[in-house]
Parts: structure tokens; C-alpha cells; sequence
């Protein structure tokens, strides 16, 4: 019997919706959710692809010990002998991918910390630092984040970086505002021409930290109230600016009813002084944040310990780290710039939970298969989602693995419930300083990790049906 | 008649469409992008001529225009022979076309879907309302809006604000 259900998609932190079509518990059809108040039922080339993650021939369905399946018991077995054999003379870490559910992710770091005895935990946001967990938790001001909706109403848009590429889906919205009444603004501020700032009305190219500082003397100058007490200060330590651009943008943002910042978050810096832009510009400002990772926020808010992957890395390579579990992700072709595989070769051992077949299962010792969140009921950047199907042969969640291997290395974890999300930060004079020093700094633009061709973890880029039908050339 | 038309000015190239129409054709893409200098990646629509060339240049009486006014290629008749992608005034099948590998590839509005009462796969999925499946006379009738080359053979699909 067909059975329509509605889930969200993780591929970016937009969350649209759409309906899976299943004949006895089997994805069978993506249907477009028309009816939804929000997007409409749209996707981006990201989105159309979420049955073919569900249904990817390279899933793995078998648990393995060095290239051999074998049965769930035996791979935990071995995973929890290796772990407390190497308890005693080498720490252990664990790495864990950022479309984890929030339980999940706790799950983790409790892992690493009773079983690991280390607190080695480190979450994968598309680059291998922390600056996108950094990003995250910086950019959230208290009851000022926008929704889609928000966007689509706004009389006054600025956007930073490249925000239609990473969520096409904004850009209806955004698109939609522009066009609604002659006077409009949306402006973009990039490093270079892109996607997004081709339909702009005011655009600047420049170094983005700079203009944003810029923007923020503007709509410091020209908003009435001070709430956060910050407006001496910037006026102290940013400079006035002649730039026409900025200047038009900043009077805009101040003055129109509603206004939306929509950023694009790779960096803190950035992340901190457009926060201090909205939160300066006066109550009923807000801002949007788009993120590659569906889930990322929500993990950041509710994982607090964690160390950057690039560090684990590191602690591989120098011998410190000798046994290592990598959950969803797939490292060795996740971190550009770095010889991975030549740093796992240094590992005693080696466990990959995983989705799919990737390059960091040749170097592992023991393979786990692993659930999507589709197949998994857990907490999504606020969303509590429940499974359309179940997950395919032996594969289970991320979290349901980590209590079982700390079940047979004798520690019990407990289910757990996410806690209430803390409120973040607000914006102080110290940290202000530490940003707009910061921001002053000429650093290269971090490059944007989502495009059409590249999902999450950029693992799935080569096995994408589409792009080899791009390669074939029938001529 | 109900045709798939495409706003210009809100077309931001993420080849969604493309995706879409391959999703649901069984992986033959039928809908392409082309790339316009500085512009971005448009899509390339059929647009189901009245006195369509492909069906006359086709030898083997492969591609027909039926009483729903949409062009379609029988696949069992196709033999690969390309008189159709030489004879498209407007480029539309020639755009990475691979007839022999697909011989499904050729657009047909979707006509299942329609049945069923859901829109295109193309323009269901289209993320910010570019793309349009809409009735020709309500299109040229619309106030503030331009079709585009609306003299061209059969009916233009690009429209745009004046």
C-alpha cells in the first residue's frame, strides 16, 4: 500500500519539506509537499536527490572485520577488545558527522568521555577546523533568527558570501521580496561576483570581514536605540566610511520596517560582527544564517566539549592518538589540502560507521553500517523527525552503536534527552574588540562547501548517477 | 493549452530542473541547461512547436505532435539517426542529447504527472517560481510582463518584467 511521509531535508540548514512515497516500507517516490506553508513543496538539485540516497547501490548493509562480513556481535566484540587493549597506552578519539541528531551527538560525547576516558570528540562541519561550529554558535542572537517566510516579507535584504548557492531555495524568497514593490532593496556584499549578488540592486565586491565592520560603523551611526551599550565603542574603533555602497545599504537596513541580514556562515568573524549588525540596527531587525550542514546548529547548541578534526588529525600523525572511530564521514576525502590516508596508515586501529562505501573504509579494520537521518527518529535543528523507513539490512544509528560498544566494554550509557538549548552569548565591549581586531585582518575567504555537485560530506560527489552521465559522452 | 514557460528574472541557474526531470524520466534528462555568458545556466525548453522541424526532418516518423499539442519521440522507432537535433531551430534536443544511451530523453510536459493533477517535475521543483506551467493566453495576456520573441515559431518560453 502506498504510504505517503513527510520529513526534512538535512542537505543544508534551509529545512525544506517533501513526502517519501513507500509500498511496504520501501522508498519508492520523492513527491513534492505543495501544500506546505513555507516553501511550497520546492527543492534544489540537492534536494531531488534524496531517494537515491536512500536507495544508493553502494549503502552497506553488512558489518565487516578487515574486508570480511561478519556478524553484528563479532564486530562489536572486536571493536571493544581493541579499544580497552589500547586504553592503557594510547588516548583514542572519536569523529563524528554533522548530519548526527542531536541525541546522537550527545550520545558521542558521553561515549568519548566514560568509554575514551579522553573527551576526544570531534563533530565534522565541511572544513576540518572548528570554524563553522565557531560560526554557529556566534551568529545566534536571541529570538532574532528569521525564518524562510521572514525573508519573503522583508522590504530590505542584505546577503553576504553566496547565500543562493548553498540554498537555492532562499532565493525564491529573497527574489520574491525584491521584486514585490519598486524601492525594495537587496544588496549583497561577496568577495566576488557570484550567484547571488547578479540580482542585487546595490552590490559591493570586497573583502567581506571589512565591508561587514563598515556596514556595522553605518548602522551604528544612523539607529536610535542602544541596547547592548556597544555604539562608543564602534564608533571609536571603526572608522567612518565614504563608501557609497555600504553607506546606502546600512541607511536602508535602519529605516525599512522589516530587514533581514541573510549570512552565509563560514566565519566567526563574520558570523560575530553580523550579529552585532542586526543586534545594533534596532528590535526589529533579524538574521538568517545558512549553513551547509542541516543539522549543524543544532549540535553545536546542545555538544559543548569538542576538539576540531584537523587537531585528531594531528594527534594521529604525531603517535598520540592510536585508536580512532569515525562515524558518517568520510575524512580522507573530506579534508582537502591534507594526506589522510597516509596519517590513518600510522592508526593501531580503525572503525568506520558509515552510510555509504567511502575512501576512509579501505584503511578501516572494522566497518560498521549506519543509518541516514531518514531512518532514524532524533531531534534536527529543532525538529523532532520520525523515520520514514527503516534502515536497510544490519545498519543502525550512530548512537544505538556507541551503547552498544560501551555496553560490551562494561560501562552502560543511558538514553539520551537533549536539554533545554542555553541562550547564547550576548555581544560584550571585550569580545567586540576581539572581532573588530580581527576583522581588520586580511584573511582568505573560505570557500563555499555546498554546491549542486557536492553534497554534505562531499563523500557521495563521485558516486552521483548524474554527474557520471555529465562524464559519459555518448558523441 | 498549458505550456512550461521561464521568468527570466528569477532564474538563478541551480539546475534543479535538470535533476528533477532526470529524477523522474528514469535518469534521461530532458530538460537542459545551457550557460549564457555572465548570466548563469538556463534551461533550454521544448517548445512544442505548431509545425514542428524535428517531426519533419524525422526519417522514421519517430517524432509526432499529438492531439495534446505536445511533441514526443517514440523510443521504439527512434533509431539514433539525429535529423531531429540538426532540424531544432532553438537547439533543444541537441543540448547533450545522447539518443542512442536514452532514447526516452524528449520532454512530454510531464504528461503523467498532469494526469494525476501534480505539475512538471521541472517546475514543482524549481526553487524560486521561475519556472511556469501555464495556459499560453493567460502568459500573453499578463500585465507586467514581456514574452520574449513571442513571433518565433510556435510559442516563446522565456518571459520577463518590462
Amino acid at each position: 500500500m502506498l504510504v505517503q511521509k513527510k520529513s526534512t531535508c538535512m542537505l543544508c540548514s534551509v529545512g525544506c519539506e517533501f513526502i517519501i512515497e513507500t509500498i511496504d516500507d520501501e522508498a519508492v517516490n520523492l513527491e513534492y509537499d505543495k501544500d506546505n506553508p513555507v516553501t511550497g513543496g520546492v527543492l534544489c538539485a540537492k534536494g531531488n536527490y534524496m531517494l537515491e540516497l536512500i536507495n544508493h547501490p553502494l549503502r552497506l548493509i553488512e558489518p565487516q572485520i578487515n574486508g570480511k562480513v561478519v556478524d553484528w556481535n563479532e564486530a562489536i566484540r572486536k571493536t571493544s577488545d581493541e579499544l580497552l587493549a589500547h586504553r592503557e597506552k594510547s588516548d583514542a578519539g572519536i569523529i563524528l558527522a554533522g548530519d548526527a541528531s542531536v541525541e546522537d551527538a550527545k550520545t558521542a560525547e558521553l561515549f568519548a568521555e566514560t568509554c575514551l576516558g579522553t573527551g576526544r570528540l570531534a563533530i565534522y562541519f565541511a572544513t576540518g577546523d572548528d570554524t563553522v561550529q565557531k560560526a554557529l554558535t556566534m551568529a545566534s542572537i536571541p529570538n532574532r533568527a528569521a525564518g524562510l517566510n521572514d525573508i519573503g516579507k522583508s522590504t530590505c535584504t542584505i546577503a553576504v558570501g553566496n547565500p543562493f548557492e548553498v540554498g537555492p531555495v532562499i532565493a525564491g524568497k529573497v527574489l520574491k521580496a525584491r521584486y514585490a514593490r519598486r524601492g525594495n532593496i537587496f544588496g549583497v556584499i561577496s568577495n566576488k561576483e557570484n550567484m547571488t549578488s547578479r540580482f542585487a540592486t546595490i552590490h559591493h565586491y570586497g573583502n567581506e570581514r571589512k565591508l561587514l565592520s563598515q556596514l556595522l560603523r553605518v548602522v551604528a551611526d544612523r539607529s536610535e536605540g542602544d541596547e547592548l551599550g556597544l555604539k562608543k565603542l564602534i564608533k571609536e574603533l571603526i572608522p567612518a566610511t565614504e563608501n557609497p555602497d555600504v553607506v546606502k545599504l546600512g541607511e536602508a537596513f535602519v529605516k525599512s520596517p522589516s530587514s533581514v541580514l541573510i549570512l552565509e556562515t563560514q566565519d566567526p568573524v563574520k558570523a560575530q560582527l553580523a550579529s552585532a549588525v542586526v543586534s545594533v540596527a534596532g528590535a526589529d531587525k533579524r538574521l538568517f544564517c545558512v549553513n551547509t550542514y542541516g543539522n549543524a546548529k543544532g549540535i553545536c547548541e546542545a555538544v559543548k566539549s569538542t576538539v576540531s578534526v584537523n587537531e585528531i588529525i594531528t594527534a594521529v600523525d604525531h603517535g598520540v592518538i592510536k585508536t580512532l572511530i569515525v562515524l558518517g564521514t568520510d575524512i580522507v576525502k573530506g579534508i582537502p589540502g591534507r594526506n589522510i590516508e597516509a596519517v590513518l596508515e600510522k592508526l593501531d586501529f580503525l572503525a568506520v560507521g558509515a552510510p555509504f562505501g567511502n575512501e576512509t573504509k579501505q584503511s578501516a579494520n572494522v566497518i560498521f553500517p549506519t543509518a541516514l537521518w531518514l531512518e532514524t527518529e532524533g531531534i534536527y535543528n529543532g525538529k523532532h523527525l520520525q523515520p520514514v523507513i527503516d534502515p536497510p539490512g544490519a545498519a543502525l544509528p550512530y548512537g544505538d552503536i556507541l551503547r552498544q560498544l560501551a555496553e560490551a566494554m562494561g560501562k552502560a550509557l543511558p538514553q539520551v534527552t537533549p536539554e533545554p538549548v542555553e541562550a547564547p552569548q550576548q555581544l560584550n565591549e571585550e569580545t567586540l574588540r576581539v572581532i573588530l581586531k580581527e576583522s581588520m585582518e586580511t584573511v582568505p575567504e573560505p570557500a563555499v562547501q555546498s554546491t549542486v555537485t557536492q553534497f554534505a560530506d562531499g563523500s557521495l560527489t563521485s558516486n552521483i548517477q548524474w554527474l557520471q552521465l555529465q562524464e559519459r559522452d555518448a558523441w | 493549452m498549458k505550456k512550461l514557460f521561464l521568468q527570466l528574472d528569477l532564474c538563478i541557474g541551480c539546475q534543479a530542473h535538470s535533476l528533477a526531470c532526470q529524477r523522474v524520466r528514469n535518469q534521461a534528462v530532458t530538460l537542459q541547461s545551457t550557460c549564457v555568458e555572465g548570466v548563469g545556466n538556463l534551461p533550454v525548453l521544448c517548445r512544442h512547436c505548431e509545425d514542428p522541424a524535428c517531426v519533419a526532418a524525422c526519417p522514421n516518423d519517430a517524432m509526432t505532435r499529438d492531439e495534446d499539442n505536445i511533441v514526443r519521440r517514440n523510443p521504439a522507432r527512434c533509431t539514433g539517426c539525429r535529423s531531429c537535433v540538426l532540424a531544432c531551430p532553438f537547439g533543444v534536443l541537441s543540448q547533450g542529447m545522447k539518443l542512442q544511451v536514452f532514447p526516452l530523453g524528449k520532454c512530454d510536459l510531464c504528461s503523467s504527472r498532469v494526469a494525476e493533477g501534480k505539475q512538471p517535475a521541472c517546475v514543482a521543483t524549481c526553487p524560486t517560481g521561475a519556472l511556469r506551467f501555464e495556459e499560453v493566453d493567460e502568459i500573453y495576456g499578463k500585465e507586467g510582463e514581456t514574452v520574449i520573441g513571442s513571433h518565433s515559431v510556435g510559442y516563446s518560453t522565456y518571459i520577463r518584467r518590462p
